[in-house]
């Protein structure tokens, strides 16, 4: 397992996953404080991640939609 | 999209298969802790539980009394897990096979045959018996044949993941080396020399019925990775396709998938099979370990619910494989007419497959073929470290609109042009929708009638295909009204079609291309020299693709005014097979295509 950071959750690059690459887990600099990708030139913290999960998700516009079929 | 009508949704039912995996947490080879929480969440619901025993499990003493208090408490039905072997089963596994290759497909045929025979006998030193199910995420067909031939009580095997190859290598980092694309996203019964092609009769056929791994939402599979969307929570939390708790969409995908039994003779197939590690204390996924767990048991209580109101009924693995041979006949089509749910774009996507060939229409491209797999050929595909084809297990297509393209704008596809007055515009770029009717001999599907407005008249076109289960797709095209100065169109019919199995292009030389009428015939052999014929009242275009054993042809049932054959060249590596006739109002083309197996 890499070095995922203080909370030891893994977390995937926001950027690779932009491009439904889904596999690149982020590395944590204890240094700098911040998860860097070794795939891409994604660097940023918590949040930024998270921010990059919510880009990834605004393509699903009836993502809390339910369709009735039944 | 189309409404349901209650009398059609009561017909039918969905056949649920659900199977855990038997193996051990992250981290620590002993401990199954996480597998028991899953055991202890489908037996709460109440549901029927299929359990494969992976090499960890098989020397785990523990484990295996556990297995059998399940199986004489509940009922679970035990069989193997392939899956996760090499380095991934640990020191004891490297020491008997010397080999850290991770799958069973991956090895040589010799490999094979010492693997699946030692997982053979060690499930019968721990149970008393052989199973009669297995699983893999792919069992190749070398695998399969051995297994039915040494173990003849095996009943049905997990051996394909349906659309998984080029997108899911992308998906994965270039790292995951399972391609399967080209098969049924249902159960089938495999040909026995190539599992993925449906079997033509009993002769053909392995004696046991192959299932797909996990259902995959056929209106998002063609575009794009399809393993985040589909029957199992974990794939859709792996997408993203959620938000807090609440995951609407992976209801809308069961859902969808129960009512596909309107166009399946009233049956509809499930499955959701995983390990355990997906809602594990420690996973990969940054997803709360809350959220993973709450998602399953959602789904599962959800599926109760279906089952309450009489559209599901669970099936064990060999239960259900009884259940299949004794309702499913060799040759039986299976359809499927699916709506985007989750991106807002209402696409609408059709599969048809039978043993001939399986095909998909998109109608977001006006009801265009965008994906063709010649069945009907037979060819032969192995998989493993001895053969040619290495990973590659995918079956080969004739037309791949995601895969062939070129910078003209031009891609392989079966579409259609319409001409009037001096503009031409392809059905290709034109948004529809569809509707399926499965009959006693004959399955349509009525394309939704598509307007153009050229500056000389407006135009209302309707197609139709029109499937018999006997290797043709009858095309219809019919001017249902022409309003404007101008009252003639011209509609072209075209394939552009190429083999391949991935994205890029395999070599098209050697593909002879014929065009014929009354009078005469025109050949061109394929070297990429953009080569072209015409002639007039063609009555026969045919491309002989020896790569696939396959001849595609196109017939002009009702006449047309001429047809053209047509060479690429590098930059544009597809042939091109195209009828000409003018219609006025009212007027209908109707073109035949075809596949045959080559002479």
């Amino acid at each position: 397992m890499p070095k995922v950071g203080k909370d030891e959750i893994s977390y995937r690059c926001p950027s690779c996953l932009a491009e439904t690459n889904d596999s690149v887990v982020l590395l944590y600099d204890p240094k700098k404080k911040e998860y860097y990708c070794t795939h891409c030139f994604f660097t940023g913290d918590r949040k930024e991640i998270l921010r990059g999960y919510e880009r990834f998700r605004a393509k699903y516009k009836d993502l809390l939609k339910r369709r009735r079929f039944i | 999209m189309p409404e349901t009508r209650k009398d059609e949704i009561k017909k039918g039912r969905m056949c649920l298969q659900l199977i855990h995996r038997v193996q051990p947490s992250f981290g620590d080879f002993s401990d199954f802790k996480d597998f028991k929480a899953q055991q202890d969440m489908v037996h709460k619901v109440g549901l029927k539980i299929s359990v494969m025993l992976t090499f960890h499990a098989l020397f785990n003493k523990d484990i295996i009394r556990t297995l059998k208090g399940y199986r004489d408490e509940f009922g679970d039905e035990l069989g193997i897990s392939f899956h996760n072997l090499g380095d991934f089963a640990g020191e004891r596994y490297l020491r008997i096979f010397n080999n850290e290759e991770r799958e069973l497909w991956l090895y040589s045929k010799e490999e094979k045959k010492k693997i699946i025979d030692f997982f053979f006998a060690r499930f019968r030193e721990c149970l008393g018996y052989y199973p009669t199910s297995v699983v893999g995420y792919v069992l190749d067909t070398f695998s399969l044949n051995y297994i039915k031939n040494s173990y003849p009580m095996v009943q049905t095997a997990i051996c394909a993941c349906f659309e998984e190859g080029v997108r899911v290598f992308h998906g994965c980092n270039m790292g995951w080396y399972l391609f399967t694309e080209g098969g049924p996203w249902w159960p089938w019964y495999p040909s026995k020399n190539n599992m993925l092609r449906p079997a033509a009769d009993k002769k053909d056929a392995l004696d046991l019925v192959a299932l797909p791994h996990l259902i995959r939402d056929l209106a998002l599979c063609m575009n794009g990775r399809d393993d985040f969307y589909g029957s199992h929570p974990h794939g859709v939390l792996r997408g993203l396709a959620y938000k807090g708790d609440k995951y609407p969409y992976l209801y809308n995908v069961h859902d969808q998938n129960i009512i596909q039994h309107k166009y399946n003779d009233g049956y509809s197939y499930c499955n959701i099979f995983a390990g355990p590690n997906w809602m594990a204390k420690k996973t990969w996924l940054e997803v709360p370990r809350e959220i993973a767990v709450k998602s399953y048991m959602d789904i599962l209580v959800f599926l109760k619910k279906r089952k309450k109101q009489g559209f599901v009924e669970d099936m064990y693995l060999t239960e259900f494989a009884r259940y299949f041979k004794k309702n499913i006949r060799y040759r039986q089509p299976v359809a499927g007419l699916w709506t985007d749910t989750l991106f807002g774009s209402q696409k609408q996507l059709f599969w048809y497959i039978d043993p001939y060939f399986r095909t998909a229409i998109d109608m977001d491209q006006g009801g265009a073929i965008v994906d063709l797999r010649p069945y009907v050929g037979k060819v032969p595909v192995q998989m493993g470290s001895d053969t040619r084809e290495l990973h590659d297990g995918s079956y080969p297509y004739l037309i791949q609109t995601s895969y062939r393209w070129a910078v003209c704008g031009e891609s392989s596809i079966y579409s259609a042009r319409v001409s009037c007055g001096g503009e031409t515009v392809d059905l290709r770029d034109y948004r529809t929708k569809a509707e399926f009717t499965r009959g006693k001999n004959e399955h349509v599907l009525n394309v939704e009638p598509i307007e153009v407005d050229f500056r000389a008249a407006r135009v209302v076109l309707e197609s139709r295909f029109i499937f018999r289960n006997d290797g043709t797709i009858t095309v219809e095209r019919r001017i249902a009204r022409i309003a404007g100065k101008v009252k003639k169109v011209q509609v072209q019919e075209y394939l552009n079609g190429c083999w391949g199995t991935i994205e890029y292009p395999a070599d098209q030389r050697g593909i002879k291309l014929a065009i014929s009428n009354k009078k005469k015939t025109v050949n061109i052999v394929y070297r990429y020299r953009s080569r072209s014929a015409e002639i007039e009242n063609p009555v026969m275009l045919r491309a002989t693709v020896p790569q696939v054993k396959t001849e595609v042809s196109l017939k002009p049932l009702n006449g047309a005014n001429s047809g053209f054959i047509k060479e690429g060249f590098v930059f544009k590596p597809f042939f091109t097979l195209g009828t000409n006739k003018e219609l006025k109002e009212g007027g209908i083309v109707r073109t035949c295509l075809k596949l045959e197996k080559m002479k």
